[in-house]
This record gives C-alpha cells, sequence and structure tokens, in this order.
C-alpha cells in the first residue's frame, strides 16, 4: 500500500476536477461529465494494458470521493476483481500522469505507454473541453496535469495515423466470415499476438475462404496498424495459403543433425559471423 | 508465458547446431539442452519465434533442397513462427545498434552489433518473448565485435530481454 501524500491520497487514487465554462455559478452538462468520467476510466484502462497486458482486464475503479460545490471533485480508486492477479496501480497511474504531461508540454518524445488505445480515449475526453467544460485537471499522487484548450490543441498535433505494411503474413485460424458483404472480411485466430485480426478479402477468393473456413492457414497481405501499435488490427488479403495439419508434416526432430556439415571448415558462431561482419 | 506455453526467440546460431547436432558446442551439456528444445518444439510446450532472415542465413549453409523444403514445411508449425521484419522491427533493431555503437566508441568492451544482431533481438522484443536463445559469444576467443550472449537486460537500458544460450532449467528439463 502506498503511503498517503499532502493531499491525502495513494498511488491507488485518481482525482479528477472538472471545472465549467463561463465563470462563477457555471455548471458542466451531465453529458459532457460523464464523458470524461468515462473516458478518462478508459483511458486509464488501457495504460493499464499497455504496462501489465491481460492481467489489465480485471481492474476496476471505484467512486470514493464526490464533491458537487463547483468545481466538481471526483476520486475514484482503483481495485482488482477478486481472486485476480494484481497490477502495480501508482506505476500505472504514473504512467498516465507522464504521458499526459508529455502531451501538455511537447518538451519530450511521448512514451510509449500513450497507445493508440489511450489517444482514442483521450481525443473522446477533450470533446467536451471548450464546450460546458473549461479544465479538467487529473491529479495523482500529488502531481497534476491541466488538461484544457492548450491540451486539446497539442492532442490534436500528435500525427496518431495508421501505417500500412506491405507483404507481410501471419499464421492462425479463419473463423467468422462474411461472404456475401461488398466488404467481405473474415477473422484470423492468431495462436500469439492479437486475439483476432479482420481480414477482407477480394471477390475472387471467396471459394477459397470457404474452403479455409475453421482450417490452420498462412494470411499474406497488406497489414494495417493503429499508432503505436504492435499488431495489426487489418489484413488486406493478397493470398490465402492453406497449411498443413501437423500430422501432415514431417517431424521436427528430423532436423537434429540433417546436416552435420552445415557449416564446412568453421564452427557455428564462426560461420554466422562471418555472414554478418563479412 | 501465455497459456503456460514458453515462448522465446532463436537466433541462427541455434538452427545450425541442431542441424549439425550440437557437436562443435564446447559445452557437452548444451547438446541433451538442444535436443530437449526441439522435443519442446515437437510436442507444442514452447512457442518460438525467429525472423525471416534466419532463413536467408541457414540457406547460406551446406543444406540440400529437400532439407530447405522441410525447413519450409516446418514453418507451417503453429509454434514455430516465423515473422517478417515490419518497420517496427527495423526500428527497434536500429535504436539498438546506435545505442551499442555509442556505447562501443567510449568502450571497446562493449559489443558493437551487426544489424542481423539487432533484427534478432528487435524481433525478439516485439513479439514480447522475454529470451532470445544464441551461442553467439560462446566461443571465447580475440574478437571485438558480435558476442550477442555479453549484452545484459535491459537491452539498450530499455528493453527487458534475456540473451542467453538454451538453458535447462528454463526449458524445464
Amino acid at each position: 500500500m502506498s503511503k498517503k501524500n499532502f493531499f491525502g491520497m495513494t498511488g491507488d487514487t485518481v482525482k479528477l476536477i472538472i471545472e465549467a465554462s463561463g465563470g462563477k455559478g457555471a455548471s458542466v452538462t451531465t453529458d459532457d461529465f460523464l464523458r470524461q468520467i468515462g473516458a478518462v476510466i478508459a483511458a486509464l484502462k488501457e495504460t493499464a494494458k499497455a504496462i501489465e497486458g491481460e492481467k489489465s482486464a480485471n481492474i476496476r475503479y471505484r467512486v470514493v470521493g464526490l464533491g458537487m460545490n463547483s468545481p466538481a471533485t471526483v476520486d475514484f480508486r482503483a481495485e482488482m476483481v477478486e481472486f485476480s492477479e494484481k497490477v502495480n496501480f501508482p506505476t500505472i497511474h504514473g504512467a498516465m500522469v507522464n504521458g499526459l504531461d508529455a502531451i501538455l508540454t511537447g518538451d519530450r518524445e511521448i512514451p510509449t505507454t500513450v497507445t493508440a488505445g489511450v489517444f482514442r480515449c483521450l481525443k473522446d475526453f477533450c470533446a467536451p473541453i471548450g464546450g460546458s467544460v473549461s479544465t479538467t485537471r487529473f491529479v495523482v499522487n500529488g502531481v497534476k496535469v491541466d488538461m484544457d484548450l492548450r491540451f486539446k490543441s497539442q492532442l490534436s498535433k500528435i500525427q496518431a495515423k495508421d501505417i500500412v505494411e506491405k507483404g507481410m503474413f501471419m499464421k492462425g485460424m479463419i473463423e467468422t466470415a462474411n461472404i456475401h458483404d461488398a466488404k467481405r472480411s473474415f477473422y484470423l485466430y492468431p495462436l500469439r499476438g492479437p486475439e483476432k485480426v479482420r481480414c477482407v478479402f477480394a471477390k475472387s477468393d471467396k471459394e477459397k475462404v470457404k474452403k479455409s473456413f475453421g482450417k490452420y492457414v498462412r494470411i499474406h497481405g497488406d497489414f494495417k496498424y493503429e499508432w503505436r501499435e504492435k499488431y495489426p488490427y487489418e489484413i488486406a488479403v493478397k493470398e490465402i495459403e492453406m497449411l498443413p495439419f501437423k500430422d501432415e508434416l514431417p517431424d521436427i526432430r528430423k532436423i537434429w543433425g540433417a546436416a552435420p556439415n552445415a557449416t564446412g571448415k568453421l564452427s557455428t558462431e564462426e560461420f554466422v559471423e562471418h555472414l554478418r561482419y563479412g | 508465458m501465455a497459456n503456460g506455453i514458453k515462448t522465446v526467440c532463436i537466433d541462427s546460431c541455434v538452427v545450425i547446431s541442431l542441424l549439425k547436432e550440437g557437436r562443435d558446442r564446447l559445452d557437452k551439456s548444451d547438446i541433451p539442452v538442444l535436443k530437449g528444445l526441439l522435443s519442446d518444439i515437437h510436442s507444442g510446450k514452447i512457442h518460438v519465434f525467429f525472423p525471416t532472415i534466419l532463413r536467408t542465413e541457414i540457406l547460406e549453409c551446406n543444406i540440400g533442397k529437400k532439407l530447405m523444403a522441410e525447413f519450409d514445411l516446418w514453418t507451417a508449425l503453429p509454434n514455430f513462427d516465423e515473422v517478417p521484419v515490419n518497420s517496427r522491427v527495423a526500428k527497434t533493431a536500429a535504436k539498438i545498434r546506435s545505442y551499442y555503437s555509442e556505447k562501443n566508441r567510449v568502450n571497446e568492451e562493449i559489443p558493437k552489433l551487426a544489424l542481423a544482431d539487432c533484427i534478432f533481438i528487435a524481433t525478439a522484443i516485439e513479439n514480447d518473448c522475454p529470451v532470445l536463445y544464441t551461442y553467439d559469444g560462446d566461443r571465447l576467443k580475440p574478437s571485438k565485435q558480435k558476442k550477442l550472449l555479453s549484452l545484459k537486460s535491459p537491452i539498450a537500458e530499455e528493453y527487458p530481454l534475456q540473451i542467453q544460450k538454451p538453458d535447462a532449467f528454463q526449458l524445464g528439463m
């Protein structure tokens, strides 16, 4: 458990202070209020995902303080769903503050914890700023970041565009195909990496997709990645390579001693060194 | 590790050592470990990643077309995963190479890495492998270059990755 700081907060707790536009007596609309709350929690969970991976799915936030006087304040405490593996909340919250500060100041590279998911949530979060919200202050462990029109403007400067990589490939199982719509697609379920990837295919591949359904394949094509994401979210299919089942493949143990003279007079290391350094 | 399956990245040295049944391994205890690694790949206990450039390095070896065709087929195994070098891997590789080149200018003890070395390291990092198996640097001989095994995690002070020989304990042998 982290020690409480002078704000009476711990690293497990996050405070939001939402100031309304229009000066004294002004108030925030419920839509904008709820939108910002939802977006900031989603951004925190996306940050957790970047740091803790799958474990982050079991994080939830509880409202532990609510101030109705202007400005409105909300305190959230992070916790794990019962019986799930713990994560380090101060690290996650610290990373969020660091990311927000890097965006606001523009004085350094935006940390990798600001993923496409976090970026999307922050865009959503900023939508009410300049409307009924003037500034929302995000406070963790005494460190605060003001998200105002300047923050919104800095965020809009980030070139968070998708990228396309040509000539990539990935193995997996084909499931849930839609072969009728104009945008024909199926989902590829790889063994490692993303849970699933949407694959868009040409009309001419319709029969091949039907035959490959539920089968193990290697998909070749152009991969679309969200900004900073490791794994593609969509593939423009160029080729579907049906792969044999394991029992149809030669036993990989046959590789043992299959080429005893593979590197001639050189040792394995010398051979590889020669290849890499000439 | 996901679903109880270990994930590792392998360097060409490891595959070549398999082809040569570990006969030039100096430490003979490496041989049963190599066999264990192979057995784990066969049984699906381990998921192995390697970049496409491993294929080009293997092609440089004295191996026949038949064996290369079999190698192609082995890449169809779900857990013997050849992965393309995308721009993300290339960028990480370049960043690592630049980091060690800078360090090498100041201290020659720090290895200067070839681009291929960095691509293997970056492939491990970008595919969430905690370990890269190699024998590069296992033979102690005078050389200011190479020696992946001398690198310590975090790589380039940023990426947590263990670079080591295939390890009996890690493989659960």
